[in-house]
């Protein structure tokens, strides 16, 4: 007995990765179409046929000057929306309409950065042990997960995971079960890829409903995908940063203020613009606390390197103000907002990727920073939080010690 | 054109001031003396302003409970008048917003030239008290 229990404990070590598991290659893509934030509004009103709301445009044009968001790339075109009047038609059911034009738009977006990743990663996409998938763009089964199987070549045998309607912190969360995969899985090669396209949310402009506003003025297209695995096989593989530990909590009483859910015009719900960035604002410093004060990293906040979904500009300035960060800190965050807007779950892998870029090119100000986190929210309030080491630095051997 | 004005204030010390002056004078001997005094020497704007302009308390009260729902503001914040609404914590993203729930209030169009001069409840309140004055209410 003693001994078939040694015998088993044996087994399930040996299949566990030795070191943490890491970011081994980043890829993003996005539509071919470009929107500049300060033709969107007449794009807009154009396209849903409402500029005889002439007060209503002089505010929509205002708010999108204050979102922080200076373009984005959108798969609706004024092509795709002249194809489908029924989506200005709020009496009108839509749904369909719109789950048919992301259930091929979606995957196909997906696979392309997921491509960019695996070219990255340098090894074949027969390769991936793993995959884990995660979009608010679509409902369907078989899922995106699945079509990613036969469009990137993966292998049968792949071990998926399909997160639908997750929010924005769902791009967090996937990494994050790739972290816990690759480490319980000796050689697992984990591809996560995260992808959205907006159309779901198209509305037309309503006569004194803020919400519609922000909405259309800030949310963009795009994905990013990841290959997560534990132990590089040098030369081949080469880490970007390690993934030290990962962690989600729920802050208290806040269920009510990110919502979605379907309905026949497509997505309905609520995102609560004031309280959201307050609560944030209230329980960041906890949220971060408890991430590291268990790994002993004496590092002040000033001294990481920080990937923050962009959720909005106000999100970002309260994160600024109660963790007191230097401009710098948030400004991989704050382009990626700029040049993209909010993509939901996608957005953190493009910050990740700006990071990685600034480090590569030596374009990081202040003094190079070893350690860092990231951080995403999502309805719950979900606040997802991860800490990052980069690969290459004095703390990786102790790490690999460990 | 007296009586008119007196039932425009509300603050108590503005009409006992106004009662005194029309007290003395005849309508048009008043009207007279307003201009030219105006035009002898300048009078305080923040005075005259105010005499001229001021919002009635309720919808000066009206407008600090939107402000404040809006803002998503702690019970026992106080608001008054005076509050600016960057001091509350708004942004300027926060303020177009408030705007656009003060026009469903109060039925008014809010032109983007003066929604943009709003610092403080006062100021919204004034403005909209002028736009319900120059305009009929729309019908629905």
């Amino acid at each position: 007995m003693g001994s078939a229990w040694a015998n088993v404990r044996e087994i399930c070590r040996a299949q566990r990765a030795d070191g943490p598991a890491a970011v081994l290659a980043i890829g993003t893509a996005n539509p071919a179409n470009c929107v500049p934030q300060d033709e969107f509004p007449d794009f807009y009103f154009r396209a849903t046929k409402s500029d005889h709301l002439t007060g209503l445009k002089e505010k929509f044009k205002r708010v999108c000057q204050k979102l922080g968001v200076q373009k984005r790339y959108l798969h609706h075109t004024e092509e795709l929306l002249s194809a489908h009047p029924e989506f200005l038609d709020r009496s009108s059911p839509s749904l369909d309409a719109r789950l048919d034009i992301v259930k091929t738009a979606v995957p196909e977006l997906a696979a392309q950065a997921c491509r960019k990743a695996i070219a990255e990663w340098g090894r074949p996409a027969a390769d991936v042990t793993h995959l884990v998938v995660a979009t608010n763009s679509g409902a369907h089964i078989p899922g995106v997960d699945f079509q990613l199987v036969s469009l990137l070549g993966l292998r049968p045998t792949v071990r998926r995971t399909m997160l639908y309607l997750n929010g924005c912190s769902a791009g967090a969360a996937a990494l994050r079960l790739a972290r816990d995969l690759a480490e319980n899985n000796r050689g697992a090669r984990v591809l996560v890829a995260c992808a959205e396209i907006t159309v779901l949310l198209f509305d037309g402009p309503e006569e004194g409903c803020f919400q519609t506003l922000v909405n259309q003025g800030l949310f963009g297209d795009g994905a990013g995908a990841v290959v997560v695995g534990a132990d590089p096989a040098a030369p081949a593989e080469r880490p970007l940063f390690e993934i030290v530990s990962a962690a989600q909590t729920v802050i208290p009483d806040s269920e009510g203020v990110i919502t979605m859910h379907l309905t026949k015009g497509g997505y309905g719900g609520n995102i609560s613009t004031r309280q959201v960035p307050v609560l944030i604002g209230d329980h960041i410093e906890r949220c971060l606390t408890d991430a590291f004060a268990p790994l002993g990293v004496g590092a002040g906040w000033n001294d990481l390197f920080w990937d923050v979904h962009p959720g909005s500009s106000a999100i970002l300035d309260q994160v600024d103000a109660v963790l007191k960060l230097k401009p710098e800190k948030l400004a991989a965050s704050r382009r990626v907002l700029s040049e993209y807007g909010n993509m939901f779950g996608v957005t953190v892998i493009f910050v990740l990727d700006e990071l990685r870029r600034r480090m590569t090119n030596g374009e990081e100000e202040g003094a190079p920073a070893e350690w860092g986190v990231m951080v995403a929210f999502g309805p719950g309030l979900t606040v997802e939080t991860m800490v990052l080491h980069r690969s290459g630095t004095p703390a990786e051997t102790k790490l690999g010690e460990a | 054109m007296a009586h008119s004005l007196a039932a425009s204030f509300s603050p108590a010390a503005a009409r006992r001031q106004v009662t005194n002056v029309i007290s003395s004078r005849s309508s048009v001997s008043f009207q007279s003396h307003r201009m030219t005094s105006v035009s002898i020497r300048s009078r305080p704007s923040s005075l005259r302003f105010k005499i001229c302009c001021s919002a009635k308390k309720e919808t000066v009260d009206k407008v600090c409970s939107i402000v404040k729902e809006q803002l998503a503001l702690p019970d026992g914040t106080a608001i008054t008048g005076e509050s600016k609404f960057a001091e509350l914590g708004a942004d300027s993203l926060d303020t177009v917003e408030i705007v656009m729930g003060l026009e469903e209030a109060f039925n008014i169009t809010v032109d983007e030239t003066s929604a943009q001069d709003i610092a403080t409840v006062q100021d919204a309140a004034d403005l909209i008290e002028k736009l319900m004055l120059e305009a009929p209410p729309k019908v629905v």
